[in-house]
């Protein structure tokens, strides 16, 4: 009796202990014998492998910092605890901004502390060349400035964040004038009556409502310039796929984002774009695949013409559309590209981050577009680290602001 | 390698406990002095040569001291032993420091050495040991595996409690397992990793984000961020001695309690009887007493004050900001001794709370600020005076948003909340009293197994007045109380709930992801 008192007493004592090694033990032994990913949607990336040792590397620390940076990947359900750091950090310790990301925006925008990057002083004389060597091509050009959604947003930032992009707009949108006539979105997708539907609340791009608006200012103003872009006369109805989190949702989890987007995307009956492929011009425009992906943290805005490419031709053999434009941009030109194939027969977005192609003049004296667009925000403008053949901006200078961020879907 | 990181927690902690025990009591150490140099080695693979050969050198000059008989000649060898062993110390945490001092940056520049983690503290403990064994007070450890287990082991590396050896080594000598003791661990190490993780980690992003600038953006921005880092400070402080002290109880090893909720104190002095315990008893009883303590004339007392503070500042880091702290803690320590601590002590107490509150607030401006002029802006930005700053600015409002609610779980914290559940805890799972401070050794005779003995008293008359005595409210836990089995559950759920928060934050500081933001 006293002996089985003796272990219940003793069991009484040692139970928190256990509990601990216990929870520790089964989260290290789960990171080595569960089921290793080799991909994370929610990180972007590829997941870290275990480093082989070696003396050097022992020597060194560096095989140390890599087992860490390999645990760090695989602690088992490593998205669970991070949507729960998301909910602890917004619901119980009531904290409004997420690694530099506000999400209490009563209305769910999630909006991004913006960064201070340098308008380099060669941007002007830059666009400029540009802009002469298009023309001497024999092609007109059409500079677009499409704002960050943190400038369209500007008032529902916390009065602690300097705009930063307030402060470098001007500059930008003067150096872009020196290479041709400007249009400025900023005031068609800051209209408060309309913003909210312009930008997905989890993403920093725009939806399709704000590429179709922005669509209508371009055709407007290519208009005025004597390029026809038609109108698609067709019914878009709006099909609605699986909820998902943009890239900030994805960068502050589901715990931490008041509710996730929907993909609503419009679209017509059939897509009769079609993407170009070693002259085969058969690929889908708009990826349903994409869209489709079970996977809330997705990355579901390259259902847009698949995402970003350097070079890609569309073709549109529909009899109402007609003119070819060459279009330079950065992921918002995705969306929009993605409508404005619907409307012309040729199509050639280039997206100067992974452009390894000929020179532009090269490129417009051969393919005599109607129009050559160039479509920027002024983060990719001014962040970009890859500019080769259409090496009109040095941006090294920023590349430095933005650290951590390698080119790529954009 | 980092308590609270992934490595620590999921893989070299469980791994540690089953080696550790794995072995018969008696040869523990063995496991522990080889886990504690894979601890080292895992962030410095190379300095982790000095710990070990400190832990040599101190081992054997030990033993020469002890086998000394020659008074002169004993005094001798401590003397070449302390600086032996304060070389490494010399080089790589203050050499750079003095070759800007004399002017000479370019070569401070070519001599820019890592800091070796926790060299600080193993010196102290080094430098103890060999004191205590010139002192007579001590025959050191039996054998260089238990003297060596004893400086290296893993709970307090990184960042102290400063242990000695005739508290630990006696323990170490055949550590058993203890399942309320390991109980009472590990309540103290969940605890500890999720008050700094959750609490502390938290605030020091808004904290750093306040300070960046150098200069307060507005005089609420100065208390502010003052006020904020007087929180993170002693929540991510005291959480690692809450660490190190589960993680030691977890190998069976009581160390002293490290702090004792020290923005409750009334007066600097008694800061400083709550702060970082086991380096103020350290100056205490290995500088400030052989200077003569306080029972020498009124000026010798200030000298001793003086040396002892700015050694203490100095301790915590080369620059002049942190011998300014120090030096700034030892005027107002003299002055409340010499000038104003008895009407301290009649005023109402809530006042004595807010003067203890407002020194060790204002205190760690200087150790925040990186230089003194930025200190002085700071300062001089807190009067309110400044004409060309603002009473307040936007930051304010958003950093009192973002840390609103921490910072009332970490003042509830800091006045002492948690502690009677905690000490209802100990009592119930470990059966045995807290060990109180270290006592001062000059009144302290080597009992047989190395523990010392001492009293009050005995420490009154020595006239330590520097640092601490038993605190008075500490409950003396009440011998083999039975626990019950709800309550045995509750810490254990607290357990799972502590550390299920805090792995969702360690979680959240591994991950970066690429999510193509910028453009």
């Amino acid at each position: 009796m006293s002996r089985r008192l003796l272990t219940t007493a003793t069991a009484r004592r040692a139970v928190a202990g256990l509990a601990l090694v216990g929870f520790l033990t089964v989260l290290g032994a789960g990171a080595v014998l569960g089921p290793h990913h080799s991909r994370s949607t929610l990180d972007g990336r590829s997941l870290v492998t275990f480093p082989p040792p070696s003396t050097t590397t022992l020597a060194d620390g560096t095989w140390m910092t890599g087992v860490e940076s390999w645990l760090n990947d695989h602690i088992p359900a490593r998205t669970r605890w991070l949507n729960l750091h998301g909910l602890l950090t917004t619901q119980a310790l009531r904290e409004p901004v997420v690694d530099n990301v506000l999400v209490d925006d009563p209305q769910g925008i999630q909006l991004e502390k913006p960064v201070r990057l340098r308008v380099p002083a060669a941007l002007a004389t830059h666009a400029a060349q540009l802009g002469r060597d298009v023309r001497a091509a024999g092609a007109p050009i059409l500079w677009v400035y499409v704002p960050r959604k943190e400038e369209a947003f500007a008032g529902r930032l916390p009065p602690a964040w300097h705009n930063y992009l307030l402060d470098t707009r001007p500059a930008v949108l003067r150096a872009m004038a020196a290479g041709g006539p400007v249009l400025d979105l900023s005031a068609t997708l800051s209209d408060p009556a309309r913003r909210d539907g312009y930008y997905w609340h989890t993403d920093h791009h725009w939806t399709p409502a704000g590429a179709l608006a922005g669509l209508d200012a371009i055709s407007a103003q290519a208009k005025a310039m004597g390029v026809d872009i038609p109108a698609d006369d067709r019914t878009y109805t709006t099909k609605t796929y699986a909820q998902w989190y943009g890239s900030t949702g994805r960068k502050v989890t589901a715990g931490a984002t008041r509710s996730p987007d929907r993909f609503a995307i419009p679209q017509p009956r059939t897509w009769r774009a079609h993407a170009c492929v070693g002259g085969v011009c058969d690929r889908a425009t708009f990826v349903a695949a994409k869209a489709r992906d079970s996977d809330p943290y997705a990355n579901r805005y390259t259902a847009f013409m698949g995402g970003d490419f350097g070079y890609q031709r569309t073709e549109n053999l529909d009899p109402a559309a007609h003119g070819s434009i060459i279009l330079i941009k950065d992921s918002f030109g995705d969306a929009l590209a993605t409508y404005l194939a619907e409307r012309v027969k040729t199509l050639i977005t280039i997206d100067e981050r992974h452009y390894r192609g000929q020179d532009i003049r090269k490129l417009v004296a051969q393919r005599h577009p109607d129009l050559v667009i160039v479509m920027h925000n002024q983060v990719s403008m001014l962040g970009n680290k890859q500019f080769n053949s259409l090496a009109w901006v040095n941006v090294a200078a920023n590349a430095k602001q933005l650290q951590g961020a390698p080119a790529g879907d954009g | 390698m980092v308590f609270t990181s992934a490595i620590f927690l999921f893989a070299f902690l469980p791994a540690a406990l089953i080696a550790f025990y794995l072995v018969p009591p008696r040869w523990r150490t063995a496991p522990l002095i080889v886990m504690s140099a894979v601890f080292y080695a895992w962030g410095e693979p190379v300095l982790v040569v000095l710990i070990l050969a400190t832990g040599l050198f101190t081992y054997w000059w030990g033993r020469r001291i002890l086998t000394q008989q020659a008074d002169r000649r004993r005094k001798a060898l401590l003397v070449v032993g302390i600086v032996v062993t304060l070389i490494p110390i010399a080089i790589f945490k203050y050499l750079n420091f003095v070759l800007v001092q004399l002017h000479l940056q370019s070569l401070a520049d070519q001599t820019h050495l890592p800091l070796p983690i926790g060299v600080s503290f193993y010196t102290f403990m080094a430098i103890s040991y060999l004191i205590d064994i010139y002192r007579r007070r001590d025959i050191g450890a039996p054998s260089l595996r238990a003297f060596s287990g004893f400086l290296t082991m893993f709970p307090h590396l990184v960042a102290g409690p400063i242990v000695r050896w005739n508290h630990i080594g006696p323990q170490l000598v055949a550590p058993r397992f203890d399942p309320g003791l390991f109980g009472y661990g590990a309540l103290r190490v969940a605890s500890g990793v999720a008050k700094k993780v959750v609490l502390a980690d938290s605030l020091s992003v808004v904290v750093d984000g306040l300070f960046v600038t150098g200069d307060p953006t507005s005089v609420a921005a100065a208390w502010t961020a003052t006020a904020l880092y007087s929180l993170q400070i002693y929540l991510d402080f005291s959480a690692y001695s809450d660490i190190a002290i589960g993680l030691a109880a977890m190998l069976g090893v009581r160390f002293h309690e490290n702090f004792n909720y020290p923005y409750i104190s009334r007066s600097a002095r008694e800061f400083w009887q709550r702060w970082h315990i086991s380096l103020s008893s350290w100056f205490r009883d290995y500088l400030y007493i052989p200077l003569g303590g306080s029972r020498v004339r009124p000026a010798l007392v200030w000298r001793n004050l003086i040396v002892v503070w700015a050694l203490t500042g100095l301790w915590h880091g080369a620059a002049w900001t942190f011998v300014l702290w120090g030096l700034y803690f030892g005027v107002v320590i003299g002055l409340e001794r010499s000038l104003y601590g008895d009407a301290l002590a009649r005023a109402p107490r809530p006042l004595q709370h807010l003067y203890g509150l407002l020194v060790a607030v204002l205190g760690w401006v200087l150790f925040r600020s990186t230089t003194l002029h930025q200190a002085g802006s700071y300062y001089w930005s807190m009067t309110g005076l400044r004409p060309d700053l603002p009473r307040w600015d936007p930051q304010v409002g958003l950093a009192l948003d973002r840390t609103w609610v921490i910072a009332v779980i970490g003042i509830v914290l800091a006045a002492g909340a948690a502690r009677p559940f905690m000490d209802r805890a100990e009592r119930a799972l470990t059966r045995t009293p807290a060990p109180a401070p270290p006592p001062a050794p000059s009144a302290t005779p080597r009992s047989p197994t190395g523990s010392p003995t001492g009293s009050a008293a005995a420490r009154e008359a020595t006239g330590t007045t520097l640092t601490l005595e038993p605190t008075a409210e500490r409950t003396e836990p009440a011998a083999d109380q039975p626990i019950s089995t709800l309550f045995a559950v509750v810490i254990a759920l607290l357990v799972g709930v502590l550390l299920v928060v805090s792995t969702a934050f360690i979680v959240a500081t591994t991950y970066s992801p690429f999510i193509y933001f910028r453009f």
